[in-house]
């Protein structure tokens, strides 16, 4: 069918192979991403260009034209407050655990409802396990706050019971981060769940039925038709959440931190908020943005191209 | 050896349906305690001596919220702002998803318009400049404001075009030869394939409406043109107010609220207690329409 | 062919976006280069009719009248609680009415937002340069606006046009409140008022529990300090279980812990006047060290809670309400919350006010902080920058002048209006004002009055406000209402909040005021926040069990990371008051 052509005007330099198939005209192609992209062209662009505040000492009240513009220095400003190396490194780990945890947790519970076979019993699970999600932060750190007491919380009659001394959970910096990180999975799975079920019902049934006239286990057929049926979607997700990484969860940490967890738990996001407190922050807090907005923007590219380059698959 | 095949697929029955059963659970108990909170007494709520079960059963709260007539007219609101909300955000979604969902070599432009879309959804200008623009179009003090500055969900453009993907390319050509072009091709190859996921993306939009307070109070003037969300939030609660500043007793008598807080969570998780179970008859298997010989 | 549309869908593309991005950068452009452009939308009419014709008519009369009334634009910060009568709205009542009628001022809304998102809503708008003409700010705004020169200079208006009672309340607390909205000496907004002396710090002992103990009355601090101990140990709640502790204190260690540093004479956060005439920061201070250093034992003994530094405010006053301590430094309206809750829970809680006295015998004095929080201040150019001024007098006017009559009261401060099942609820109308400056004295002399009447029966020295709290009282003295016992304990007899504010500490003289009011200064923006973070992870640690050598390192840090260059620009300042 002719040798692969190379296209000179391909943006990515990919692999391409000539289609013999019929082509059709793709102008309604593009026709339908128009809409969209007008949309964000006016709604997301437009504003972008406001984030020029990140390298201006911004005062609303004389506008972007008239505030005097300082390059770097809200950059710096930030970058050499005492607290914020501190801050980065709690930034990275919590938001990387809590990723994983994500994951893996989602993963596990969409293929052991799967597994069940009653529907409504399925139904019912799905319902409930999203539930959480619809709960604030400032309800359930004191839910928290209650159950995870050192006195009277059920946590630490479970650890008492069984002959160890309580922990001051939200007052140990051992442990703060990990009930930070346990708290929002239990609060969030729900989410990832429901995409990873849906996931699997989009598997072709018949690949199942495959899979057992060639006397597949359970297990088996899980392992070679249901998770790589999910792997697309568990590596977009994956990757979108990498995306996330400096977005520690302000809302639960402001919820739940204290003077004596600021160590283990102060991130980013908390200690911006802290600096705002003082003046109207504008330009630091766009300052911030921008940076945790690029570095996620990096992450996201390097791992495209990595998918690109070795697996030749676009994650989206 | 068949037996034991069986015993143990039972038994791994048994115990999934009962982790399963305690994981649900797990996430069930704390509304649990929110609606029992929300029925009790406001003395036993403030003092937190509520478990799972009312103290002093009354309805307060419930009364309290719903009494006021603003409340079924910001509920409306809210309704009409889900109706519109979600359908134009799933219909830009299913749309915009799908060119971007083919291969390159087959439409050139579109690893160029993904990443433009992409961009997006890691760059924010931020609340000022956003308010700026959408004051700019005119849709501030309207509920488009709500609508559709919100419409293009880039996550659930990129997810959706994942599931597209999935959908076997055969039946596509199998409908260009009979004549079909891409429009049609996506309404009725592609959307019928993908249910589970549109339905799951239905289901994340409307609750996001449904939730959404803070640009209701950003964007609209009035407080009769609020939707539930906002209204509840903004209104019929007070919250954070420093009471050891104000000297005025009557104000800080009144803004003790656990139990209407309670009452508004309640709320919040209702919909979807309600419309799931809905969206749910959409989550089943692909059904692929016929078999198309490779 | 390809390649052909390849490029053709490319270019076009390039196209598009290029148009749009220059059409929103245009008229990004262009939505900022004026509030001039903006103004005809926000006065609507304002063009029209208030050019000419204002100016000639006000000549220096604080109430005069605009004829033809002029329009000015605000924005009404709508509190939760706050009711409205049927046929009323934020945007239409009796003051909006009033301010007709009498000032002949219709005020137009731009917007009507709760509080808590008063401070989004107002940035949002300087932003879009879609400020009102007059509206409230908060400090940070404040120094913010003077700095862009946004807002109105109002000293001459102050001057020509500010009532005598508004003259005379703006100069109380030795003139701090309106030297808080002066920047540079140019006056800048005015600043609501209420009572200051309200802020006074005393401590709430449950005297139930002091009788189930037999322990007397505290006549000094130690004493204090050993009633605390005895509701740690010996179970004064008398149900055998060891589940109570002494004194209440959360995560919020400015706030929480500033009673108990008072008796100590330290005061943390607060810029206090040396002998030498300069101020100096309280956190930094021995007097902190020492009550720290209690502040650890008690910790270590268990009499204030261990769990203490992970609790805030809210979930404090729970353990109040559910009876697990029976000591809480707190003010004034420490009654109405969190201690109703508590009786309502136990209706034998009996929580008694006690002055502070201070550890080593000294005159005790009680931390003020005259400097208000937010500012009426008028947009810069507008026509009549005087109304922020009228609104204020006419406030005043209604309720502390010569005139002021009970009607004026029930229309404008407590309305009775039928609640539509056939009784009368109460609105607070004067929630609806655009600014409220109060009588400074109104709470002592409310309290003076209520007990007057209360023990000749006479209740025609009340105002109608205070006939209101001596209602309340005697409600609660016959029938014991829960809902009344609040004021009660605030205005009624001794022992109540101002029984103890009006007996020992206005008689003693016991105050002591945050001698720096102005706007945070460049250092202080920049370095305040992690200096006060480094403060409280300090203290909580010190209380918690670290060292106490951590305070000394604390001082010299403080000082070294900004401290220093801080307390010199706060003397900067007040060397020029």
């Amino acid at each position: 069918m002719g040798a692969p052509r190379k296209r000179s005007h391909s943006l990515w330099k990919g692999k391409s192979r000539v289609n013999p198939k019929p082509i059709i005209p793709t102008l309604p192609l593009h026709l339908m991403v128009w809409p969209g992209l007008l949309l964000i062209l006016v709604f997301n662009y437009g504003p972008i260009l406001g984030l020029v505040m990140a390298f201006q000492k911004f005062y609303p009240a004389r506008g972007f034209l008239g505030s005097e513009w300082i390059g770097w220095t809200n950059f710096e400003y930030v970058f050499k407050l005492p607290d914020f190396k501190r801050a980065l490194w709690n930034t990275l780990y919590i938001a990387v655990l809590k990723l994983v945890g994500h994951q893996v947790v989602s993963i596990s519970i969409a293929l052991l409802i799967n597994e069940a076979a009653k529907v409504i019993f399925r139904r019912a699970v799905q319902t409930l396990i999203y539930l959480p999600h619809f709960l604030s932060w400032v309800i359930l750190s004191g839910i928290l706050i209650d159950i995870l007491s050192p006195s009277t919380g059920i946590v630490n009659d479970v650890i008492t019971f069984f002959g160890f001394e309580p922990i001051f959970f939200l007052a140990d910096n051992r442990w703060f981060p990990s009930v930070i990180i346990l708290s929002d999975i239990w609060k969030d799975f729900g989410f990832g769940t429901i995409v990873y079920f849906a996931a699997i019902l989009s598997i072709n049934p018949a690949l199942y039925e495959a899979a057992s006239i060639d006397g597949a286990t359970r297990w088996q057929k899980v392992r070679h038709v249901t998770l790589p049926g999910m792997l697309p979607i568990v590596v977009l997700l994956a990757t979108l959440s990498l995306g996330k990484v400096l977005n520690a969860g302000f809302d639960q940490i402001f919820n739940l931190y204290s003077p004596i967890t600021y160590r283990s738990g102060d991130i980013i996001d908390t200690l911006v908020y802290r600096v705002g407190l003082e003046q109207a922050q504008f330009s630091v807090a766009a300052a911030v943005g921008l940076f945790k907005s690029a570095i996620s923007f990096i992450m996201i590219c390097a791992s495209y191209v990595l998918a690109y380059r070795y697996a030749n698959y676009r994650i989206f | 050896m068949r037996n034991y095949k069986l015993r143990a697929g039972a038994m791994f029955d048994a115990a999934n349906y009962i982790f399963l059963s305690l994981v649900a659970l797990l996430c069930l108990l704390p509304l649990v305690q929110i609606v029992a909170i929300s029925l009790s007494s406001s003395a036993a709520a403030e003092a937190n001596l509520v478990k799972l079960w009312p103290v002093d059963f009354n309805w307060t709260a419930y009364d309290y919220a719903a009494h006021k007539p603003e409340f079924i007219r910001s509920l409306g609101i809210s309704v009409i702002r889900i109706i519109l909300g979600v359908g134009m955000s799933m219909f830009i979604t299913i749309l915009v998803a799908f060119p971007l969902s083919k291969e390159s070599n087959r439409f050139r432009t579109r690893t160029l318009y993904v990443w433009l879309f992409v961009f997006v959804m890691l760059f924010h200008g931020g609340l000022i400049p956003t308010y700026m623009i959408i004051k700019m179009v005119g849709l501030t003090n309207t509920i488009w404001a709500l609508v559709v500055p919100e419409a293009v969900a880039v996550f659930n453009i990129v997810l959706l075009l994942n599931f597209y993907r999935a959908v076997p390319k055969e039946l596509e050509e199998a409908g260009f030869i009979d004549g079909a072009g891409y429009w049609k091709s996506l309404w009725v190859i592609y959307v019928p394939l993908s249910m589970p996921a549109i339905a799951t993306l239905i289901l994340f939009s409307a609750v996001g409406h449904w939730n959404a307070w803070f640009d209701g109070m950003i964007y609209l003037k009035k407080v009769d043109q609020y939707p539930l969300s906002t209204y509840l939030r903004t209104v019929v609660l007070a919250s954070n107010v420093d009471l050891s500043s104000t000297t005025d007793a009557k104000l800080i008598a009144e803004l003790s609220s656990r139990t209407l807080k309670a009452a508004q969570i309640f709320l919040g998780a209702l919909p979807i207690l309600l419309v799931y179970p809905f969206l749910q008859r959409f989550f089943v298997k692909g059904i692929v329409l016929g078999s198309v010989k490779e | 062919m390809k390649k052909r549309k390849g490029i053709t869908g490319r270019v076009l593309l390039v196209a598009v976006i290029a148009t749009m991005l220059a059409a929103t950068a245009c008229s990004s452009n262009s939505g900022n280069k004026g509030g001039d452009n903006a103004s005809p939308q926000n006065s609507a009419s304002g063009p029209a009719v208030s050019s000419e014709s204002a100016t000639p008519n006000t000549e220096a009369d604080p109430f005069g009248k605009y004829d033809p009334a002029i329009i000015v634009n605000t924005a009404v910060n709508v509190s939760p609680s706050t009711k409205y009568a049927p046929g009323e709205s934020p945007e239409s009542n009796v003051w909006t009415k009033e301010f007709e009628k009498d000032l002949g001022i219709k005020l137009k809304f731009s917007w009507s937002v709760p509080s808590e998102q008063w401070n989004d809503k107002i940035n949002v708008a300087i932003a879009s340069n879609d400020l009102p003409d007059m509206i409230m700010v908060n400090d940070s705004q404040m120094k913010q606006l003077v700095e862009s020169d946004a807002i109105a200079d109002l000293t001459e208006a102050y001057n020509k046009f500010a009532s005598p009672l508004l003259k005379k309340y703006m100069q109380s607390y030795e003139g701090k409140v309106l030297g808080a909205a002066t920047f540079d000496g140019k006056i800048m907004g005015i600043p609501p008022l209420a009572p200051v002396v309200g802020q006074s710090l005393m401590v709430w002992i449950r005297k139930d529990w002091l009788d189930n103990l037999g322990q007397p009355d505290p006549a000094s601090f130690d004493d204090i300090l050993r009633i605390a101990e005895a509701f740690t140990t010996s179970d004064p709640d008398g149900n055998g279980k060891p589940d109570t502790f002494g004194i209440g204190i959360n995560k919020d260690t400015v706030k929480s812990l500033a009673g108990f540093m008072s008796a100590y004479n330290a005061y943390p956060t607060y810029w206090l006047k040396t002998a030498d005439g300069k101020l100096a920061y309280g956190s930094i201070q021995p007097e902190t060290k020492a009550a720290l250093t209690e502040l650890q034992q008690l910790y270590k003994d268990g009499v204030v809670d261990k769990e203490f530094g992970v609790k805030d405010a809210a979930k404090m006053n729970e353990d109040v309400a559910a009876g697990k301590f029976g000591i809480l430094f707190g003010n004034q309206s420490t009654p109405i919350s969190p201690l109703t809750g508590s009786l309502k829970n136990d209706p034998n809680a009996n929580w008694l006010p006690y002055p502070i006295t201070t550890i080593d015998g000294s005159p005790y004095r009680t931390p003020l902080n005259a400097k208000p929080s937010s500012f009426l201040v008028a947009k810069k150019g507008v026509k009549n920058p005087e109304v922020v001024v009228k609104a204020a007098n006419l406030y005043i006017e209604k309720f502390y002048g010569e005139h002021a009559t009970a009607d004026d009261y029930n229309r404008l401060k407590i309305a009775q209006v039928d609640d539509g099942k056939g009784g009368k609820m109460k609105i607070e109308t004067f929630l609806y004002a655009p600014v409220r400056v109060e009588n400074p004295d109104k709470a002592i002399a409310a309290y003076q009055h209520v007990n007057q009447a209360l023990s000749d029966g006479k209740t025609d020295i009340l105002t109608v406000e205070e006939q209101d709290y001596y209602d309340a009282v005697k409600k609660y003295m016959e029938s014991k209402d829960v809902d009344s016992w609040g004021y009660y304990r605030i205005y009624g007899p001794a022992p109540s909040s101002y029984s103890v504010i009006s007996d020992y500490y206005v008689k003693n003289n016991s105050f002591v005021y945050n001698e720096f009011t102005g706007a945070a200064t460049d250092t202080m923006s920049q370095k305040k926040s992690t200096l006060d973070k480094m403060e409280a992870e300090v203290f909580t640690q010190i209380i918690m069990g670290e060292s106490l050598d951590k305070f000394d390192k604390f001082v010299s840090d403080w000082k070294s990371l900004g401290g220093e260059q801080i307390a010199s620009e706060v003397n900067e300042w007040y060397a020029k008051q």
